[in-house]
């Protein structure tokens, strides 16, 4: 479940947080150049539903509901218990 | 002095993971459910105002709230990488600065009240005021769970084998943040 070693782990979420920093600057700007606005809607839209699935994806751990991922958790707490 | 989480047997093992995923299942669950709460306020504020945003409200404000959530949800993935890597000092320091940061977000939504220009009568002001108090609610309640969290790692409750309470509450603070990915645009940005 650890998995890659903890350095690596947040190296990542350094990368993580710096995507979602970068699309929240280019949504304010996006949201200041764009008069119109069916087309701003869908802008903010693809920027938030991104945003979100990043974050879902990278922090919430969504893959982790995966009945591979049970497994090999469950596995995984076997090994380390015996 | 802190209490040691015990060895467990290959078979409470297998259950305390057979458990975790089932609590992890249902706190998806909450997710949806919360979530729907929050797309209905989402809707409630364009069914009511259309894409009206009003010109006084403070952008700047609302761009360095959104900051300061986003830098929260960093604090909180290292503080639970730390704890799930065995580090649980590092992880209860970022841990304690997630909530700080998340108190200050809670105290930025009070500033943006103070100094707003329109009223809760209004139409805007409705959907405002309803959607940040909300949404603040479920930040002071996640500074609340995010503190025990810190004070549970002080007395040695969670291991790199078992801290499941820390990943439950530290995706509850994501889930939070990605409520405000939805809301901010919809409040601040829409024109």
């Amino acid at each position: 479940m650890a998995g890659a070693s903890e350095g690596a782990a947040q190296r990542r979420g350094v990368y993580v947080i710096a995507v979602l920093a970068i699309a929240t600057l280019l949504e304010f700007v996006v949201a200041l150049a764009i008069d119109n606005t069916p087309l701003l809607i869908l802008g903010l839209s693809i920027f938030a539903v991104a945003k979100a699935a990043v974050i879902i994806d990278e922090f919430m751990h969504a893959r982790r509901l995966a009945p591979s991922y049970a497994a090999a958790e469950r596995a995984e707490a076997e090994e380390a218990s015996a | 002095m802190t209490a040691q989480a015990p060895a467990l047997s290959p078979a409470d093992a297998t259950r305390q993971a057979r458990r975790t995923q089932i609590n992890r299942f249902a706190l998806w669950l909450f997710f949806l459910s919360d979530g729907l709460l929050f797309a209905i306020l989402a809707a409630a504020r364009f069914y009511i105002n259309g894409t009206h945003t009003p010109d006084e409200l403070n952008q700047f404000v609302g761009l360095v709230i959104t900051s300061v959530l986003l830098l929260s949800s960093y604090t909180a993935f290292r503080g639970e990488t730390a704890i799930a890597h065995g580090n649980i000092a590092h992880g209860r320091l970022m841990l304690l600065l997630t909530a700080l940061i998340g108190a200050a977000f809670a105290i930025g939504v009070g500033i943006e009240w103070s100094i707003a220009e329109f009223d809760v009568s209004e139409g805007y002001g409705t959907s405002f005021f309803s959607m940040t108090g909300m949404h603040a609610a479920h930040v002071i309640s996640g500074v609340a769970l995010l503190l025990i969290a810190v004070y549970r790692a002080g007395r040695g409750e969670y291991s790199a084998q078992h801290h499941w309470g820390v990943s439950a509450i530290v995706m509850y603070w994501h889930f939070v943040d990605v409520v405000w990915v939805f809301f901010y645009p919809t409040l601040y940005l829409v024109q």
